[in-house]
C-alpha cells in the first residue's frame, strides 16, 4: 500500500490526514509537540472568511471560498461547534467606501455568495445597534461563520485515526530520507517512518522542513496577532463578525463572538523576530483596544472584563500565496506551506486539493470499503436543565456528574475521556473540555485537573505539564527533598 | 415534580456553616448545605496556618481547628448536606438546579437561601500581564491548595505579586517548605495584608517587599524564567529607567478577591458596585426577599472570625423568614460613603436593633474620625485600607433619612 | 539609651510600640494602646516565638496529607529546623483533631503537635 507521512498535525495536517484516510493507504500523521493544535491552530480568531479579501486567481482565493462552502458540513460530521452569522466590513469615510466597493467586486470575481452593500445607517444600526455612529456602509457576507480550530483539528484527527491513520506525538522529524530523488521516508528521534509521499504542513516549521527535503525556495515570515478574550458576562454587543476595512496585511481587527459565547478582539499584525514569540505586548493591547473601540465604542465599558490576552503567529510565506507545490526532485514531497489568513477556512478545501493531486501522482486513489464520515464528540451534560440524555448519561457514568470546573461546568466524566482520547497535558484537557477556559483560568479545577489526570494515567504529579517539554506545573512534592539530604 | 426545601445554604465555608448551624439551631429541620468540594469546610482546610478565631474563640487556630468546631456542630445537629455537588442555576423565583454524581441535574424550589459562596481570585488575564503564557504561574489561593492539601511546592525560586495576606501567608509557606522567595512586589506605597502578617510572614523570613514596584512582562517558553519589574510614582506610572529584571522559576499572582456572584446574577439580586456583591441590610437580607448573603460573597473579609458573625446572622434570620416571624422594614436608608471610603457593608439599615458595620477606606489614615449621618460611631488612631474596620452602629441613635453618608475623615498616613 | 519600634501583631490596630533601652539594662516599653501588647513585645525582644505549621504524611486516609502544627510556639530561631525534622514523619489513619502526634521535637524544646482530623 503507498504510505503517506504528513509533517504537522494543526488544522491543515489533521483535515489532510482525515481526507487521506477516506482512501486505500497508510497515513502517518507526526507531530513534533505532545498533542494536535498545539501550534498556530489554537491561538487564532476561528473565523471562517466568505473570500472577498483575497486577490482573484490567488490559490488563496480559490481555496478560502471552496473551504467555505465545505465548513457547515465538516463542523456536522466532526460534531464541533460552528455558527453562520455573516460578517460586516464597516466604512467610516469615503475612502473607506470606495475600499468597500473595491472588496465587492473582488468578491464577486471569487464567487463569493450573496456579497452586499448596504450603504443606509439605519438598517446597519439596526442589524448592529452597538456599531459606532460613524458607520456609513457596510459589505455585508452572508457566508462568514467561526467554529473553534482546536477542536476541529482535535475532531479530524481522531476520525483520522478512527479510520486507520497512525498518529505520532512528541516526535520532531529530524531527518528527510531521499533515495535516488524520490522519497523514501523520514526519521524522528524515535526512528525511522517509511514514506513513499511526505505532505510537509508544519506550519511555522514548513521553511525548516522543506529545506529538510532539500527545498529552500521560501521563508515563513511570522507576524504575530494578539487578541484579547473577554469574560461572557460582557453582553452579546455584536451580531455579526466585525471588519474594519482591510490593509494590504491584514484584515485588521475584529470584534466578533466566539463560537462558545465570549466576545473576542484581535488580532494585531506585528512582524517578529522569531517563530516563537508569543509574547503579549502593553502596545498590542492598546492597539487592540483603541481600534476595536473604532468599531463598537461600547467596548470602552469593558476593560477589567477580559478573561485572557494572548497572541498566535501567522506563518507567512514570502510569496505572499499559499505554497502548495510538488516537485519533481525530490519525487513526493509536497509542501502545503505558508497557510496564514484565509488558512483555516480554506483547510477543507486544502485537503481535497491534496487528495486530487495524490490521487494524479498514484494513478487512481481507492476508497475504503467502511469509512466513519463522523465522529461522536466527548458526551457533555447539559447542567442547568433536566434532560433525559444527560440523566441517561449521569446514571450509566457517574462522574459526568461531577463537576470539577466552576466556571464552564465541565465534568470530572469529560476530563476522563479527554484523557482517555489522547490529552495528557492540562492544555490538552482544556481544548478538548474547555475546563481551565473560564473565567477564573483554571484557578478552581487545576488541582483537581492534576488529581484526575495523575488517577487516569500513573503520572507522578510532579510530572505533569501544561503542555509538553519543561512546562510543569508543580515542582516537587513536600519534604522529601529534605529527606534526601538528611541521608 | 419538583422538591421543595425550606432553606438552602449555598456553600460550606465560614460562612455557610455557621448560617446553617444558626439555621437549625433555631428549628429549621428542613435544610440542606451544598458544597462544590469533596469536603465541608470552604477553604478553611487548606489554610493550615494558625491565626484564626482569635476573636470568635479567643485562641489562636489554624484553619482547619476553627472549621473543625463549625462542622462537629453540623455533625451533631445532624444537618444535612450534599457534597461534590455544584449549584449551577438559581432562578429569581428560588428554584436551585445541582448537579452531583448522585443524582444528576436536580431541580430544588427553595423557600429560604442563604448566599456564601465565598470568592474567586482574580487571574493573570484580568489584569493582562504582557508577556509569555510559560507554565509557573499561579494564584496564591490555587499554590495554597497544591502546597497544603496536595503536598506540592510550586517551584523553586518564587516572585509573589500583590502584598494582600494570601500571597503573604504564601510567601512564608513557601519559604517554610524549602522554596524560596525572592520578592513580593506591591504596586502601591503601603502593602495589602495585615501587619501581623507582614511581620511573620516578610520581616522574619528576610523576603524582600518591594513596594511601589509592579511587573511589565513575564518570560519563559516552556516554564518561567524571568519577570520584568518596573518602579511606580504616586500616580501608578512607571518611573522610566528604572526597569531591571528578576529571575525565577514560579510566579505566584495574589493581586485580588472577587466575590463568586454568578448565581446572585442569576436571581436578578441587586448588586452593589463597591462590593461586587448583591447589596444587604444588617440582617443580610439581599433585595429579594427570603435570600439571604454572609461572608465573603458579599465583600472580601479580613478575619473569618466576622465572617462567621455574619453567617450566624443570615441564618437566623433566615429562620425568622421561614418561621413568618419577620417584621416588615421600619426604614429604608441607604448608606453613601465618603470618598475616604472604599465600601462599606452593610449598605442599607432597614431596622431599629444594634448591628455591626464594616468598611475598609481608600488610603491609609491617622487618627481617623467615623461618623454615621449625625453620629460619631468610632475613633481608631491608625486605619489602612488592609484592615476591615468593624463598628458598632445603633439606628435608633440616628436621625434618619433616605441617604445617610457614612464618613471617615483623618489625617493621611504615609508610613 | 538606645531606641527603636517593634509592631505589636496581636490586633489588627497594631501598635508600634516604642522600645527605650537604658544603659542599665532596664527595657520601658510605651505607645501600646492595651495591655496585651506589653508580654508580647517582651517576649519578641527576649526570644521570639512563632508558631510551626506544616503538612505531613498520613497512610491510610481519604486526604492526601495532615496538617499539623505545634500546640505552643517555639523560639523563632528553631522554626526551619522544627520543618527539617518534621519531614520524616508519618503516621496512620485515623487520626483525631487534637491528637498529640509527637512530643519533645528536637531535644530543644518540649512541644507536643497537635493535628486535624
Amino acid at each position: 500500500m503507498t504510505s503517506i507521512i504528513i509533517i504537522g498535525g494543526g488544522i491543515i495536517g489533521t483535515l489532510i490526514a482525515r481526507e487521506l484516510a477516506k482512501y486505500q493507504l497508510a497515513v502517518t500523521l507526526i507531530e513534533k509537540e505532545v498533542d494536535v493544535a498545539f501550534g498556530s491552530t489554537k491561538a487564532n480568531s476561528g473565523i471562517i472568511h466568505a473570500g472577498y479579501d483575497d486577490q482573484p486567481h490567488t490559490v488563496k482565493a480559490q481555496l478560502c471560498v471552496r473551504g467555505n462552502q465545505l465548513w457547515p458540513i465538516l463542523a456536522q460530521q466532526l460534531h464541533i461547534p460552528f455558527t453562520q452569522p455573516g460578517s460586516l466590513v464597516i466604512a467610516t469615510s469615503s475612502e473607506d467606501y470606495a475600499s468597500l466597493e473595491a472588496l465587492l467586486q473582488r468578491g464577486k470575481q471569487n464567487r463569493v455568495p450573496s456579497l452586499q452593500l448596504i450603504d443606509n445607517p439605519r438598517i446597519l444600526t439596526r442589524r448592529e445597534p452597538h456599531l459606532t455612529p460613524h458607520a456609513i456602509a457596510a459589505l455585508y457576507a452572508p457566508t462568514a461563520g467561526f467554529t473553534s480550530p482546536y477542536e476541529a483539528a482535535i475532531a479530524a484527527a481522531e476520525n483520522a485515526q478512527a479510520n486507520g491513520v497512525r498518529l505520532i506525538r512528541g516526535q520532531p522529524v529530524q531527518r528527510i530520507i531521499i533515495k535516488h530523488g524520490k522519497i523514501a521516508g523520514a526519521s524522528t528521534p524515535n526512528g525511522f517512518w517509511p514514506a513513499d509521499y511526505i505532505i510537509n504542513t508544519a506550519g511555522l516549521n514548513s521553511d525548516t522542513i522543506s529545506s529538510l527535503a532539500g527545498i529552500s525556495s521560501f521563508s515563513i515570515q511570522p507576524v504575530k496577532g494578539e487578541y484579547l478574550l473577554y469574560d461572557k458576562q460582557v453582553p452579546n454587543i455584536v451580531n455579526h463578525i466585525l471588519f474594519p476595512v482591510p490593509t494590504l496585511q491584514t484584515k485588521g481587527i475584529v470584534v466578533t463572538q466566539t463560537v462558545h459565547g465570549n466576545l473576542l478582539v484581535g488580532p494585531t499584525a506585528t512582524a517578529t523576530l522569531h517563530k516563537h514569540d508569543c509574547a503579549t505586548t502593553i502596545a498590542g493591547h492598546q492597539e487592540i483596544i483603541t481600534e476595536a473601540t473604532k468599531l463598537v465604542p461600547l467596548l470602552n465599558q469593558y476593560p477589567a472584563q477580559t478573561i485572557a490576552s494572548f497572541s498566535g503567529i501567522r506563518a507567512e510565506a514570502d510569496t505572499k500565496d499559499f505554497i502548495i507545490a510538488t516537485y519533481d526532485d525530490p519525487y513526493g514531497f509536497i509542501n502545503v506551506a505558508g497557510i496564514k489568513s484565509p488558512g483555516l477556512t480554506a483547510a477543507p478545501a486544502i485537503a481535497q486539493q491534496i487528495t486530487t493531486i495524490l490521487n494524479d501522482y498514484i494513478g487512481s486513489l481507492k476508497e475504503k470499503e467502511r469509512v466513519k464520515l463522523t465522529r461522536t464528540p466527548i458526551p457533555r451534560p447539559q447542567t442547568t436543565v433536566q434532560d433525559t440524555e444527560t440523566m441517561k448519561l449521569i446514571t450509566n457514568r457517574p462522574r459526568f456528574g461531577h463537576l470539577i470546573c466552576r466556571c464552564e461546568h465541565v465534568s470530572e466524566g469529560e476530563v476522563i475521556e479527554a484523557i482517555q482520547r489522547g490529552a495528557s497535558t492540562l492544555d490538552g484537557i482544556k481544548y478538548r473540555t474547555r475546563a481551565g477556559m473560564g473565567r477564573c483560568q483554571g484557578g478552581f479545577c487545576t488541582p483537581h485537573l492534576i488529581q484526575v489526570l495523575s488517577h487516569q494515567t500513573g503520572m507522578k504529579v510532579e510530572t505533569i505539564t501544561k503542555r509538553g517539554g519543561m512546562s510543569h506545573i508543580l515542582s516537587s512534592p513536600i519534604k522529601p527533598h529534605w529527606s534526601c539530604e538528611d541521608t | 415534580m419538583v422538591k421543595n426545601l425550606d432553606l438552602a445554604v449555598i456553600g460550606s465555608g465560614a460562612a455557610g456553616l455557621a448560617a446553617a448551624v444558626a439555621g437549625a439551631t433555631a428549628g429549621i429541620k428542613d435544610v440542606c448545605i451544598f458544597e462544590r468540594e469533596a469536603w465541608l469546610g470552604g477553604i478553611l482546610p487548606q489554610c493550615i496556618h494558625t491565626g484564626f478565631g482569635v476573636q470568635y474563640f479567643n485562641e489562636n487556630l489554624t484553619g482547619p481547628e476553627y472549621i473543625t468546631r463549625f462542622t462537629e456542630e453540623v455533625h451533631q445537629l445532624q444537618i444535612p448536606y450534599r457534597l461534590n455537588t455544584l449549584v449551577t442555576h438559581i432562578s429569581p423565583s428560588k428554584r436551585i438546579t445541582y448537579v452531583n454524581s448522585e443524582e444528576g441535574v436536580t431541580h430544588l424550589q427553595a423557600k429560604a437561601i442563604v448566599l456564601a459562596m465565598g470568592c474567586r481570585e482574580r487571574p493573570r488575564g484580568a489584569i493582562t500581564i504582557p508577556g509569555d503564557r510559560p507554565a509557573g504561574i499561579l494564584t496564591a489561593g490555587t499554590a495554597q491548595r497544591l502546597l497544603d492539601i496536595d503536598g506540592y511546592l510550586p517551584g523553586r525560586r518564587i516572585i509573589i505579586l500583590g502584598s494582600g495576606d494570601i500571597g503573604l501567608i504564601m510567601a512564608r509557606r513557601f519559604t517554610m517548605e524549602g522554596a524560596i522567595v525572592q520578592a513580593v512586589i506591591e504596586q502601591l506605597p503601603y502593602p495589602g495584608g495585615l501587619r501581623r502578617n507582614i511581620v511573620q510572614c516578610l520581616h522574619d523570613f528576610n523576603i524582600p517587599l518591594l513596594l511601589n514596584h509592579t511587573i511589565t512582562a513575564i518570560h519563559g517558553l516552556d516554564r518561567v524564567e524571568h519577570i520584568d519589574i518596573v518602579q511606580l510614582d504616586s500616580q501608578l506610572n512607571p518611573i522610566p529607567n528604572t526597569q531591571r529584571t528578576m529571575a525565577c522559576d514560579t510566579l505566584v499572582l495574589s493581586v485580588g478577591l472577587i466575590p463568586e456572584n454568578e448565581l446572585s446574577y442569576d436571581m436578578q439580586l441587586q448588586m452593589s458596585p463597591s462590593t461586587r456583591g448583591p447589596w444587604i441590610n444588617e440582617q443580610c437580607e439581599t433585595s429579594k426577599q427570603g435570600v439571604y448573603a454572609c461572608g465573603n460573597v458579599v465583600h472580601v473579609n479580613d478575619l473569618v472570625d466576622h465572617v462567621t458573625q455574619s453567617g450566624h446572622i443570615a441564618g437566623k434570620v433566615a429562620a425568622k423568614y421561614l418561621h413568618k416571624e419577620t417584621s416588615p422594614p421600619l426604614y429604608h436608608m441607604q448608606l453613601i460613603p465618603n470618598q475616604n471610603i472604599r465600601y462599606l457593608v452593610p449598605h442599607r439599615i432597614n431596622y431599629n436593633t444594634p448591628f455591626t458595620l464594616y468598611l475598609r477606606v481608600t488610603h491609609p489614615l491617622r487618627q481617623a474620625t467615623i461618623t454615621l449621618g449625625n453620629q460619631v460611631i468610632g475613633y481608631r488612631q491608625r486605619v489602612t485600607p488592609s484592615e476591615l474596620i468593624p463598628l458598632s452602629v445603633d439606628p435608633t441613635k440616628i436621625i434618619k433619612a433616605d441617604s445617610i453618608v457614612a464618613a471617615i475623615t483623618g489625617i493621611p498616613d504615609l508610613r | 539609651m538606645t531606641v527603636h519600634e517593634i509592631p505589636c501583631i496581636l490586633c489588627p490596630v497594631s501598635c508600634q510600640a516604642r522600645v527605650e533601652k537604658t544603659a542599665a539594662g532596664t527595657i520601658l516599653i510605651t505607645n501600646l494602646e492595651c495591655q496585651r501588647g506589653e508580654p508580647y513585645v517582651r517576649q519578641e525582644l527576649e526570644t521570639p516565638l512563632r508558631d510551626v505549621f506544616t503538612t505531613i504524611s498520613i497512610i491510610g486516609a481519604d486526604i492526601p496529607r495532615l496538617p499539623v502544627r505545634t500546640s505552643q510556639p517555639v523560639p523563632k530561631q528553631e522554626v526551619m529546623n522544627c520543618m527539617r525534622a518534621l519531614a520524616q514523619l508519618q503516621v496512620t489513619a485515623p487520626v483525631r483533631i487534637g491528637t498529640v502526634i509527637h512530643q519533645n521535637l528536637l531535644d530543644l524544646v518540649y512541644l507536643p503537635f497537635v493535628s486535624f482530623f
